[in-house]
């Protein structure tokens, strides 16, 4: 916490290799969420771009009162929704109920050729991944790559500890039933 | 005996959920290989969204943000521009009270009975001094020479503090 503030303290002096520091700190942790939520690869960087300039015009502001991290996420993600709201992209509470299965969510009309092509269960991961929900792919993300607790995805989210919870055994359950169709229960194994 | 480990409880167990019968749990692994499949099954997808990649933003991503954040203006300036303009507005009153005869104006703040009288000498000598100053060729050279100069200086001075640090002046 001393190191976040010196370096803060630094930033606001007008010295730009503290911003830069700050940058390369966190840049890791706003592409994974930024890479998560938005699909369009030519917005991605651009997006992430954003994120930093309001964090640095904003910087002034923050007190504190939570990890750096949680706040840097925090803007992050409420960034990308903006940028999914404005793009019209709906999210799954908007288009699918409580009860569907992967296949109605993932989609499974692709052809067996097609299956054949990615043949590692990493590359096949993402893939699913990339057909999941917006708020399942993001706490999926911060639990796993970033390595959150439900409370800081809570604080990040602002979503119900009860519901984190739920979209991420949800999502996991998806991803598993996804996989376990592709490769057998053996081959995940 | 017990039932097969729900999806719920597997992924609990593999998060390390204290639960009420984590006991049980773990004697129904030892002996179910269904359930222990399908808790290695978890365990390779925890492990692969743990080492998840395709992240990667450009080489010099923090550097091109840093530029881009560089013109923006300073929250916490050490010397603000105001400070400049003050210093620029106090060194042209200078030149002016230098150059120019204002002794007739100072009157007007002595008091007196006769303030209309001194203030339509203040208004002569001050246009007088204006005119004599503007029709003497050499003073106009002068003038206009130290007044570019000046600017120059103070517009080479801003530049400079700019690139030396960052954020200096809004």
């Amino acid at each position: 916490m001393a190191e976040e503030r010196e370096l803060v303290k630094r930033i606001l002096t007008g010295d730009s290799r503290a911003f830069t520091e700050f940058v390369l700190q966190y840049q890791r942790l706003v592409s994974h969420i930024v890479f998560r939520m938005v699909a369009n690869e030519a917005d991605r960087e651009d997006l992430c771009q954003d994120v930093f300039l309001g964090l640095y015009r904003n910087l002034a502001g923050f007190r504190f009162q939570s990890k750096m991290s949680t706040w840097v996420a925090r803007v992050t993600y409420f960034r990308c929704l903006n940028y999914l709201e404005k793009k019209k992209t709906p999210l799954f509470e908007d288009i699918c109920g409580e009860d569907q299965t992967i296949a109605d969510v993932a989609g499974n009309g692709e052809l067996p050729d097609e299956f054949a092509v990615s043949q590692d269960i990493a590359g096949r991961l993402r893939e699913e991944i990339d057909k999941l929900p917006v708020h399942y792919r993001t706490v999926l993300t911060l639990y796993h790559l970033d390595e959150m607790s439900y409370q800081e995805i809570t604080k990040i989210t602002d979503l119900p500890k009860g519901t984190v919870k739920s979209y991420l055994f949800r999502a996991r359950r998806l991803l598993k039933q996804r996989l376990e169709a592709q490769y057998g229960a053996e081959g995940l194994s | 005996m017990m039932q097969h480990l729900t999806d719920d409880q597997m992924q609990d167990y593999l998060e390390g959920n204290p639960s009420d019968n984590q006991a049980e749990i773990i004697v129904h692994l030892a002996s179910c290989r269904e359930c222990r499949m399908a808790v290695v099954q978890y365990q390779t997808l925890f492990q692969g969204l743990k080492n998840d990649t395709g992240f990667e933003l450009s080489p010099g991503f923090a550097v091109s943000v840093t530029r881009r954040v560089a013109p923006e203006a300073p929250k916490s300036s050490p010397v603000p521009e105001y400070l400049l303009i003050g210093a620029a507005v106090a060194a042209a009153a200078c030149a002016i009270y230098f150059l120019v005869d204002l002794s007739s104006i100072f009157d007007l703040f002595k008091g007196g009975f006769a303030r209309r009288t001194a203030l339509e000498n203040a208004v002569t000598s001050t246009v007088t001094g204006v005119l004599d100053l503007l029709n003497i060729k050499s003073n106009m050279l002068l003038l206009s020479g130290g007044a570019l100069l000046t600017l120059g200086i103070l517009d080479g001075v801003v530049k400079s503090l700019k690139r030396g640090r960052l954020y200096f002046f809004a």
